[in-house]
């Protein structure tokens, strides 16, 4: 049972994103574990809890390049996921966005793209971001059907960049600027 | 300064991979002063992406071996007449399931710059990824306005796998990325 303890930092109309918290990391650990979702997160080795006290616990004197939220879901209150920016290049004001619902039963609900369209807003609107990408492998339909639908365009095909099940499949990149967005959001409503 | 020099007080060159006009060396902190020389140098970083100065401190810390199976290899590319080195080079984002990496190169030395001593060095390092490593795909990623890099990538074979639009902001304005790659088996059966 995840801990009720969360923190909002941005609420959004079916989900709300809090900020990370250590007394969750076995929750994050299960997520990074469970065999249907690591497979699009593309993790391959086991991962402990542990590991991501290091990543809570190091400390923020410095700028930094990744920033992290706990997805919860509003009406069950119900920690379902984690999303954020992987990679930010400040001076170049860009990053890359990184999303996963570890709780498979919240699939297939509009709740990604929800997500993608809060941390775009965050991006643009609150760290001045001027680009943002997102990247997927061909095989996450679920993953690039949203970058897709949200209006953010394939900026990359990279070729048998990853090895998966036995093969090698392509890794899409979507990319999106702001001057883009500010005309797409006006047109996203959420029920 | 610890520095590792012949009789002749020259910097001493340990070979790990040779070439005709080139060598690669491991990396050696006791040429640091030399990296940071480079790294630094206002022409060599412009493409090499360093914008924030960097001491002899940070550099060491780049190099320092860390534990479990590395995600980067570099060298010193040797000049073998003047021996000296004259830039570095190497495979980072090394992934070892996927087997592949992104290749990087900087000749830190202006004066050996548009001597075909880049081509001749990321030869043996490509090389060495396809036949060594075992990589089955090598990537770069280089900046539009640096057409002796990107050049010499597509004689080597690379292909463009995409353009990133205003990726990236140098001397006050945003240029592209240009995404290359390179297959083995494009490279084992290139004309040379």
């Amino acid at each position: 049972m995840p801990d009720k303890n969360k923190y909002p930092f941005i609420e959004g109309k079916n989900i709300s994103f809090c900020v990370p918290n250590l007394e969750n990391i076995k929750l994050y650990a299960s997520w990074d574990n469970h065999p249907e979702v690591r497979k699009y997160s593309r993790n391959l080795f086991p991962v402990n809890p542990e590991q991501y006290k290091k990543y809570l616990e190091d400390g923020q004197d410095r700028v930094p390049r990744e920033i992290g939220f706990e997805v919860w879901h509003n009406a069950d209150d119900k920690l379902i996921g984690f999303i954020g920016f992987n990679h930010i290049n400040w001076a170049d004001r860009y990053g890359n966005i990184g999303l996963t619902i570890g709780e498979p039963k919240y699939w297939n609900k509009n709740l990604g793209f929800e997500a993608t369209y809060m941390i775009l807003e965050y991006g643009f609107n609150e760290l001045n971001l001027v680009k943002i990408t997102g990247n997927a492998y061909e095989m996450n339909i679920g993953s690039w059907k949203i970058c897709e639908k949200i209006g953010m365009k394939r900026e990359l095909v990279l070729k048998k960049q990853a090895y998966v099940k036995g093969k090698y499949v392509d890794e899409y990149q979507y990319y999106i600027f702001k001057v883009d967005w500010d005309q797409l959001r006006i047109k996203i409503e959420f029920k | 300064m610890n520095e590792k020099k012949d009789e002749k007080g020259k910097l001493v060159y340990i070979p790990f991979i040779e070439g005709e006009n080139v060598g690669l060396a491991p990396t050696n902190l006791d040429h640091i002063h030399l990296y940071t020389k480079w790294n630094n140098n206002p022409k060599a970083r412009q493409y090499a992406r360093n914008m924030i100065p960097r001491t002899t401190e940070d550099i060491k810390k780049w190099h320092e071996p860390k534990e479990g199976l590395t995600r980067h290899v570099g060298f010193e590319i040797w000049h073998k007449k003047d021996k000296v080195p004259i830039g570095t080079c190497g495979f980072g984002r090394i992934d070892w399931v996927d087997r592949n990496a992104n290749i990087y190169m900087t000749i830190g030395e202006p004066k050996y710059w548009n001597k075909n001593l880049g081509t001749e060095a990321s030869h043996l390092l490509i090389e060495y990824g396809f036949k060594e490593l075992n990589f089955i795909k090598i990537y770069a990623g280089i900046f539009e306005p640096n057409v002796r890099s990107w050049s010499v990538a597509e004689k080597d074979g690379f292909v463009l796998e995409g353009i990133q639009k205003r990726d990236i902001y140098i001397d006050g304005e945003y240029v592209d990325a240009r995404k290359y790659r390179l297959f083995k088996e494009d490279w084992l059966n290139r004309k040379t």
